[in-house]
This record gives structure tokens, C-alpha cells and sequence, in this order.
């Protein structure tokens, strides 16, 4: 399965996903869930270090990027991973409140919080 | 029941299959089925080096508390144990439900015997490094001859 198919259909027009090597690209798997107030992502990319970690708003087009990085040592019996490269683009609505986006990482696991925009929330009207 | 045996031998052979045909190819690695809901190989990932006197041992394991990974270790065989309990949001809308839940195991032999005792272990960036030093009466001994 390709990173291309795998990553959101939305920001597969977009030129930069071509840039990487599919073999080594891997969609990590995500949840996402809205509340009335925000959108909490949660992504699972093992093995990154905070600084390796990339994620940024553009155009409309959540990219996140990260790096797994592993040290080798010694003769292999086993391998089921190696390193490589996490990528993952979404494409938000308008009425995410960008400034406001708060980031946390934790044990591999990265945690995104996007709070809607005052204006896109639902609003209850009271009728008098 | 006959359909729950039927379902189970079938997933039996499945497994079969997949660790047949392991290593085959180019080379094993699948990155892209990495930790979905749906990943039916075993869990988690490991990589096992050996050096002279040690294995090394790397899991791809995101989003667990250390206290909350049990390893155990007997004669050549190490068993990494463990649940990703599900996560506390539960109200609103899913867009995406892709990462796991629940509890593992997995069971790994190695080409030779374990100093139990000696094991230690690291839990950082949700990678699990395991240090397994050799049994002692395995590791080669230059010895002195008298003349």
C-alpha cells in the first residue's frame, strides 16, 4: 500500500506529497473527534523525537511530519520496522482558529488540539 | 460454535501464511499497515539484534505508561506483555478511528539462553529498548594452558 493512497484524498493534489518516497513514508494512524468547541487529533508516530516532530497550518492543509530514527548496532535476527519518515496532510475548514492550536507529545503519542473559531461554533438562540 | 471454530482456523492459517512468507521479498518491512485498528500481524513490532554478549530488542509501542508493560524473561524466551487502554475522549463526533486498543502479547524465542537477571530496559518516544545480556556459561571463555 502506498503512502499516496493512504493519506488524506483532500491533499493528494497537492505537489509536495510527491516528494517523498512512498517505500518509506508512513501514514501513521490517527483519531479525530469534534466536539462543539475543537478538534482533538491524536496521532500515534512512535520512535520520534520532539525535535524531529514538524507540524504546520498552511493554506488551509494540516502537514505533519515527523522522523523515526533508530540506532543499529550488532547483527539483525529480526526487523519489522526501520527508519522512516512519518507524513500526513488534512485539510481543516476555515473555521479552526489556527492561533489558538496547541500541540503535546507524549510517549510517541501526539496530541492536537484545534478550537474553532468564535464565529463557527453552534449557538443556541433563545426565543423570548 | 461451529462458525466461531471455523473463524479461528482460518485466522490460525492466516497467520501461518503471514509468518511463511515473513522475510520474503525485497525486504519484511510494512510500513504503512503500522499500528492501525486493523493490523492483524503481531504486536507490537520488534527488532531484534544480537552482539557478542547481548540481544538488543527495539517495540514500536506509542502511548503507554512504563508500569503498564509487563516483560518477562525465561531461559531463551522473552514475553512482552501489556493493554493501550482507550483514551478518555468519548463524546463528539469520529472523523477517524484508526489507532488500536486492548491488550497484547507476544512471545519471542532467541538463539540462545537469557540472563534474566541481567535484563534492563528503556521506555522513551513510545520506543521500547530491551537489553538482554547472554547467559554467562554461554559466552566464550579463553582458557590459560598450563605448560
Amino acid at each position: 500500500m502506498s503512502a499516496i493512497q493512504t493519506t488524506e484524498k483532500n491533499a493528494a493534489t497537492l505537489q509536495r506529497e510527491t516528494t517523498y518516497d512512498p517505500q518509506y513514508t508512513i501514514a501513521f494512524a490517527v483519531d479525530i473527534v469534534e466536539t462543539d468547541d475543537q478538534l482533538t487529533l491524536i496521532g500515534d508516530l512512535p520512535g520520534v523525537d520532539q525535535r524531529d516532530l514538524d507540524i504546520q497550518i498552511e493554506k488551509g492543509v494540516l502537514t505533519i511530519s515527523g522522523l523515526l530514527r533508530l540506532a543499529k548496532e550488532g547483527s539483525d535476527l529480526l526487523r519489522e520496522f526501520d527508519e522512516a519518515r512519518y507524513y500526513r496532510q488534512f485539510k481543516i475548514t476555515e473555521s479552526i482558529d489556527t492561533e489558538k492550536t496547541t500541540a503535546s507529545f507524549d510517549q510517541g503519542v501526539l496530541t492536537l488540539t484545534l478550537p474553532k473559531a468564535e464565529t463557527a461554533k453552534p449557538r443556541k438562540i433563545e426565543i423570548h | 460454535m461451529a462458525h466461531l471454530n471455523l473463524f479461528q482456523e482460518l485466522d490460525l492459517l492466516r497467520r501461518e501464511v503471514d509468518q511463511a512468507f515473513r522475510g520474503l521479498g525485497r525486504d519484511n518491512r510494512l510500513p504503512s499497515s503500522l499500528l492501525t485498528s486493523f493490523t492483524p500481524r503481531d504486536y507490537p513490532r520488534l527488532n531484534v539484534s544480537e552482539q557478542v554478549d547481548h540481544f538488543e530488542v527495539t517495540a514500536l509501542l506509542p502511548g503507554l505508561k512504563a508500569e503498564d508493560i509487563e516483560l518477562n524473561a525465561l531461559g531463551n524466551t522473552l514475553t512482552l506483555a501489556g493493554e493501550r487502554k482507550v483514551g478518555e475522549i468519548s463524546n463528539g463526533t469520529w472523523h477517524r478511528q484508526e489507532r488500536g486498543y486492548g491488550a497484547f502479547r507476544r512471545t519471542l524465542e532467541l538463539p540462545s539462553d537469557i540472563a534474566a537477571e541481567k535484563i534492563t530496559a528503556s521506555y522513551k518516544n513510545g520506543l521500547l529498548h530491551i537489553h538482554l545480556p547472554k547467559a554467562e556459561e554461554l559466552k566464550a571463555r579463553k582458557i590459560a594452558i598450563e605448560g
